[in-house]
């Protein structure tokens, strides 16, 4: 698994675009999961970290940035047990991947 | 009956064996990018792991000797020491990861880092060892492995489409990512053929007493055993691909993506799975290394080795998994992210096939071991075919790894 895609030879910009994209999504899926209470909070918590930290390192910089950002908000959101707060964060977090979307390299 | 109940007891604790952090990771990443596509590569890996540890089985059957006796006794301890060196360096890396596929469970489950967890798990793992008989641990551990059941029963709840799975069973060349669709190849096929598992499938024969009779216990055991174990992995590839890849989530390259697959089909019950079968199915890894390695040294160095004996009377046996244990948990604990461990640790595996499977090949073409019992013209192909594809992952494997910069 780790990195078994990032260890070969494809083309780097379509790889940490694969990475981000990868990141963001699975930040959706981990706040869904708590707004249906189908995971516990202190797992969601760590996940949203590890993506942030994931999606922060990649480039094209401002779009990761906005993507990060939002991920913090709805990490902050969950733990403060808002639930409006994480859906709010989390649309958010769709936006931006979308903004991602339109500017992603392509081959 | 009693060797039907055998039989059961041996498939039962070859599939709790089966599933370990390699395996898991790997099904994982290539069923998210890949959707259905690598099937034939678990498919593959799970045939000649068969063919492997039948192998295994029969030659301490009849010979009454373990794999690592064998090839100590027959090619010297001068030739020895060379595949000796790159089991024992594969059994500690994978080691490594299997304990840090325990602390990560335990990380899942309580919230405290992984690295926390490491030595607390190694002293679990020695205290089972130094106290625990051979029947304990491998039936008991092996028991409680039958959770990761789960994932096959999340991958029919799926509803896959199994037209495409008949399809992913068959090679094929990739349509995308040609690359990293040839570097998962290597790694699936690593996780598979694992030494360790026939080294100490042998080894378990010995300490079980298995004479000729259990021929026919043992071609059960392997074949159905490793099939049902090829399943498991199989039914975490299809979750993966219709969990994560359906969600976009192509690449899985860290381990809080996991727990997801299952949460999206059990709910909060997928989770406790999840934590479940991740931490038993690398604790049972743990303990099965931890001895292996054991196995190894003593029966390398003709010291006297036995799990149920107790530790004064194999003190080097019981010396080697002690500070095997402590010393593998290391890496985890000083932080050092399982998952890039558990990559290394196939990669390296890999390399270390032909070491490990060409003697075993003339040792089961040696009349004065197996009489009339030695390989035919098939096993010998598909041991054949082993080595040579164990070169190929060598080849391939190593400088993918490396060039790529994990």
């Amino acid at each position: 698994m780790v990195c078994l895609a990032s260890c070969s030879n494809d083309s780097s910009g379509q790889e940490e675009w694969r990475s981000l994209r990868s990141s963001a999504l699975t930040a959706l899926a981990a706040v869904e999961a708590w707004q249906n209470q189908q995971a516990p909070a202190e797992y969601v918590e760590r996940t949203l970290d590890a993506m942030r930290e994931s999606v922060a390192r990649k480039k094209p910089a401002p779009v990761a940035t906005d993507i990060a950002a939002a991920i913090l908000e709805a990490r902050k959101a969950i733990a403060e047990g808002d639930g409006k707060g994480a859906r709010s964060a989390s649309e958010k977090l769709s936006r931006d991947l979308s903004v991602a979307q339109q500017a992603k390299p392509t081959q | 009956m009693k060797k039907l109940l055998e039989i059961s007891l041996g498939v039962v604790t070859s599939v709790g064996g089966f599933l370990e952090i390699g395996s898991l990771a790997t099904a994982a990443q290539a069923g998210a990018l890949f959707g259905y596509q690598l099937i034939w590569a678990i498919v593959l890996g799970t045939i000649c792991i068969i063919f492997l540890v039948e192998m295994a089985g029969r030659f301490a059957a009849v010979s009454k000797h373990t794999i690592a006796d064998g090839i100590r006794e027959r090619f010297g301890f001068n030739f020895f020491i060379w595949p000796f060196l790159a089991i024992a360096g594969v059994n500690f890396l994978v080691l490594a990861a299997e304990i840090g596929g325990v602390a990560i469970a335990l990380e899942l489950a309580t919230g405290v880092g992984f690295q926390w967890w490491a030595i607390p798990v190694s002293f679990a793992a020695w205290l089972l060892l130094w106290k625990g008989t051979f029947g304990l641990i491998e039936k008991g551990v092996s028991f409680l492995g039958l959770v990761a059941l789960c994932f096959v029963v999340a991958a029919v709840v799926l509803k896959p489409d199994w037209s495409a799975i008949g399809r992913g069973a068959i090679p094929s060349l990739p349509e995308h990512d040609g690359s990293t669709y040839w570097y998962m190849v290597v790694a699936i096929l690593g996780a598979s053929i694992s030494p360790y598992l026939f080294l100490f499938y042998s080894s378990g024969a010995i300490e079980d007493q298995w004479d000729e009779s259990y021929l026919g216990v043992n071609r059960a055991i392997a074949a159905l055993g490793m099939s049902f174990g090829g399943t498991i992995s199989i039914g975490v590839l299809i979750v993966a691909a219709i969990v994560l890849g359906g969600q976009g989530i192509t690449m899985v390259d860290d381990y809080h993506q996991l727990p997801l697959m299952l949460t999206a089909v059990f709910g909060y019950w997928g989770f406790i799975l999840f934590v479940a079968a991740l931490g038993v199915a690398c604790f049972g890894a743990t303990l099965e290394l931890g001895l292996q390695q054991a196995y190894l040294f003593a029966q390398g160095f003709g010291w006297n080795w036995g799990e149920d004996l107790k530790p004064s009377q194999d003190p080097g046996f019981s010396a080697v998994y002690t500070v095997t244990l402590l010393a593998a948990a290391l890496p985890i604990a000083l932080g050092l992210d399982p998952l890039q461990l558990t990559i290394l640790s196939m990669a390296v595996t890999a390399a270390s096939l032909p070491l490990s499977v060409f003697p075993f090949l003339v040792l089961m073409n040696d009349k004065r071991y197996l009489g009339r019992h030695g390989n035919g013209t098939i096993s010998n192909f598909a041991i054949i075919a082993i080595i040579a594809l164990g070169c190929v992952l060598a080849l391939v494997a190593i400088p993918l790894q490396f060039l790529g910069g994990a």
